[in-house]
Formats: structure tokens, sequence, C-alpha cells
């Protein structure tokens, strides 16, 4: 795990590797199930890794329709009444969340990149008038007026899509910390082989990393978006709540440091 | 400072977060809570962030379990009154966002009461689910938990017309649509039923279905069906 969360690791010639291997499984669609497992398990390892380029690199690889396809190549050999076996569902659920967690991460850098690229510059006032019979004529004080209102439309658009970014990121973040019964959290027992217990592991690991994390971006965005302090209260409801108990994924210590965020943006509302 | 902050419980909360006393954020989170009145949203949040603070604390793991639960318990009662029916909010011209602190003696009445036009066995339960905040609210007491518990099953059973039901058949087929069975069913299998089962005497003696006791019709069935389900408990 990288010491700073905001540090994205490079994709190294190695994961690359691992990256296309996934095409060669993708060719078959008797393979399908077996490409969404291995795309899965190279997704949590870049993950764990906070690789989230690379982990996106890899998502891809796997075609849209594949759920489908994995359905239609059970129902070939199964009646309709069998349900899938359960490492094929769990590994669409899976895939699912990956699906989510990702929507989150790309929504939270588009976000980043308005609010840190695209702000247009205050306007600098050209004119400064020094008494109302100055030498300023009036067209020059007309085209001034329209400088400034030009100005100030900018802002406000910048600032609407700033906005709007915002509650896309929310969305998307709390999609993945309200995941139906659980982010990465499998919905059916898949007996105990010891690659299942690496993975239960890996997944449990996983959540220990990825929701503090998630939690603390949504707290960036809902702060810097400005005026948007009341929101950090539903978090601290989403965190404490009995059905999803995420407040068990935190550390004392990253507990700690995400009341006191909370804290401080409270403080603004009192 | 300490003294200035003790009157000033929201403030006082926020300091002892930043002073890193999550035991004693988590006390004054947990009193704001209680003393909370005019809107349940502000109730929920001191409830989270109590129940966060109690989690983080440096307190023992037993004591930390304990405030979780008792937390939890709290943060159910909001979670009652938050799925309260549309209807009800409406006639009482609120929102969600901006309903006050209700009492569990109040939920009941709203889950039961007429506005609830459309009450069926999930408002019910959560009516007699209810009845468990009732004993360790301070607040004074209409009544005790067993006529609570009589009003809900008499508001249960009035909530059909009983005439035109045909005692010659099983009445778990012939009455099988109505709440109070469905609601038997319900509390039933979500294993709610031995800690809710009236008297039937009692029960039977209800102002409520002075009416209904007027037909020997709807008293055998109701006497038949709670035997039988008396049996089930066994």
């Amino acid at each position: 795990v990288a010491p700073d969360s905001s540090i994205e690791l490079p994709v190294t010639i190695d994961d690359q590797r691992k990256i296309d291997s996934i095409e060669w499984l993708v060719f078959d669609p008797s393979q399908r199930c077996e490409a969404l497992k291995q795309c899965n398990a190279v997704m949590r390892q870049f993950l764990a890794s906070r690789k989230h380029e690379a982990a996106h690199d890899v998502f891809v690889k796997i075609p849209s329709d594949s759920i489908d396809i994995l359905y239609n190549e059970w129902h070939a050999q199964a009646d309709k009444d069998v349900p899938l076996p359960a490492d094929a569902d769990n590994a669409i659920r899976e895939h699912l969340c990956m699906k989510a967690y990702l929507g989150a991460h790309t929504s939270f850098k588009e976000w980043f990149k308005h609010l840190h690229t695209s702000k247009p510059q205050e306007y600098q006032p050209t004119i400064h008038q020094t008494s109302t019979f100055g030498s300023v004529s009036i067209p020059e004080l007309v085209a001034e007026e329209h400088r400034q209102k030009v100005s100030a439309d900018k802002i406000s658009a910048w600032d609407d899509k700033l906005r709007s970014l915002c509650d896309l990121v929310c969305d998307k973040i709390y999609n993945v910390l309200l995941f139906p019964q659980g982010w990465l959290m499998d919905m059916r027992d898949d007996g105990d082989s010891e690659e299942g217990e690496w993975r239960n592991h890996q997944m449990g690991l996983l959540r220990r990393v990825c929701i503090p994390y998630l939690s603390n971006l949504l707290l960036t965005v809902l702060v810097d978006t400005g005026g948007r302090y009341k929101e950090c209260g539903q978090l601290a409801n989403v965190l404490a709540s009995e059905e999803y108990k995420l407040y068990e994924l935190f550390t004392k210590q990253e507990g700690k440091e995400i009341m006191k965020r909370i804290q401080k943006a409270l403080i603004k509302t009192l | 400072l300490t003294k200035f902050l003790n009157s000033h419980p929201k403030l006082a909360w926020m300091h002892q977060i930043q002073s890193d006393n999550y035991t004693s954020a988590q006390e004054t989170l947990q009193h704001l809570a209680s003393l909370e009145e005019d809107l349940c949203a502000a109730k929920k949040t001191y409830l989270s962030l109590g129940k966060l603070a109690a989690v983080f604390s440096d307190q023992p793991e037993t004591k930390i379990k304990e405030k979780i639960e008792e937390f939890s318990q709290q943060q159910e009662l909001v979670q009652y009154q938050e799925t309260l029916p549309a209807v009800v909010l409406e006639s009482m011209q609120t929102t969600i966002d901006t309903m006050p602190v209700y009492q569990p003696t109040k939920l009941i009445q709203l889950y039961i009461g007429d506005v609830n036009q459309n009450a069926n066995e999930v408002d019910f339960k959560k009516a007699f689910e209810l009845l468990r905040y009732l004993s360790d609210t301070d607040e004074e007491m209409e009544y005790d938990v067993e006529k609570w518990k009589l009003i809900v099953w008499c508001r249960a059973i009035l909530k059909d017309r009983w005439a035109d039901i045909d005692v010659s058949m099983d009445p778990f087929e012939s009455c099988s649509h109505t709440v109070l069975f469905k609601t038997l069913q319900l509390a039933h299998t979500s294993g709610l039923l031995g800690e809710i089962v009236p008297e039937v005497d009692e029960l039977l003696s209800c102002d409520e279905l002075k009416e209904l006791r007027k037909s020997s019709k709807f008293e055998y069935l109701l006497r038949a069906s709670f035997e039988r389900i008396q049996r089930t408990l066994l």
C-alpha cells in the first residue's frame, strides 16, 4: 500500500502482462466465467496497491455482455430453475462491486480535474476610475462592464459544473458504501477451498482499505466544493448504520481522523 | 473553558473530539440525542456521531460493545419514525427532514391510527415492536404496556369487517385475507408472537370490540384462532 493515498503508482511491464493475459481468456465464451474470476483476482491485487489506472485497464478487457453470456452458457447445460453455481454468482457480484468502485474513483478524478485545472481567472479591472469626471469615455465603461459580466458568467458556469460533478461523486461513492448487502461481500458460500480462503482474505483487506479511503474522498469533495458541510453529517449516519457496520472497517486511528474531519465540517453549520 | 462548554453541549462534543477525548464526546452526544425534541434528523446525527465516538474511543472492548448496543437501539427507534407511511407524514404536515422527534407511544398511535388508512400487517408488526421502547421511556405513561398491546390487537381486528365471514370453514382459511391473520402470521415467522400474544378474554372485553362482541360468530372465530396459535407456540 502506498504511504500517501494520493499517489497513483505507474503501470509496470509486469502489470501490463497481467492485464493483457485476460484478453486470451475472453475469446471463448465458455471460458467467460474463468475470465471474470481472473479479472477480479488481478483487480484485487491492483486495488490493494492503489493502482487504479491498471485496475481500470483490466476491467475494460471484460466485454460488457459477459454476465448475459455467463447465464446463457449455464442455461445451455442446466435447467432454467437451477441457479448459477455459487462461484459464478460470487464472481459476477464481485465484478459489479469493482465496477461501482471504479465509477466512484473516475468521477472523483473528473471533479478533481475540474476544481484544479479549469477554474477561470477572476477578472482584474483594467480601468481605475478616479473620479466621476475622470477621463474614461462612456464606450470604454460599457466595454468594461461587459468584460466583467462575461467573466462572472464564466465563473458561475464553472461553479455549476463543479456542483453537479460533486453530486455525481457523492452518488457514486454512496453506491459503493451502500452496495446492497455490503461491498465486496459474497452472498453465497463457496465451500472452503484454499483459493477461496485467500480470496476472502483479500476481499476483507480491500474493504478495510477502500471504504475508509472513499469516505475520506467524499469529505474532501463536500468540503472543497464549498458550503456542503451539512452533508458531512450524512456520512456519519452511513458509517454508524447498524445495517452495514462500516465503522468496523476503520482502525481506531483512521476512525479518529475521520471524526475530526466531520466535526470540522459540522462546526461551520452552527 | 470546560465550565463554559459544560453549559454548551453542542460545542462541547466538538471540543472533546478535537482534544482526543472520545469517551467524553460519546457521553455528550448521547446526552444531546436524549434531549433533542425539535428535529428527528438532528437526533439521528447525534446518535451516529456518538456511536462512532464510542467505537473509536479507548474504552475496554466490552464497554464499547455495550455502548454500540445502546446506540443501535436508539437508532432503530429513529428508523421506525423514518419509515412512517407517507400518508401519515402528510397528515402531520411534515417531512422526513423537518419532523420533530415523536415518542414511542406517539409512533404506535400513528402506525395504527385512522390516518394510516391502508395500515397492513407490517405496520402492526412495527407497532408491536415499538412496545419494547415503552418501558424505558420516562414520559408519563397513559397506559401500561399490556394495555397498549390490547389496543394494537383491537385496531388490527377492526381493520376488517367480520360479518360476512363463513364460520363453517376453517378460520385459518376463511380469514387468511384479514389484517389480523396476516399480522399473526408475520409475527409468528419473525419470532415476535410469543411476546405479544394476548389473553383472549381480556381482548374480548375491550370497549373497542363492543360491537363485534355481539356476534357469537366473531367470538367463536377469535377464540378458535387464538387457541390454535397458543398451541403452535407450545
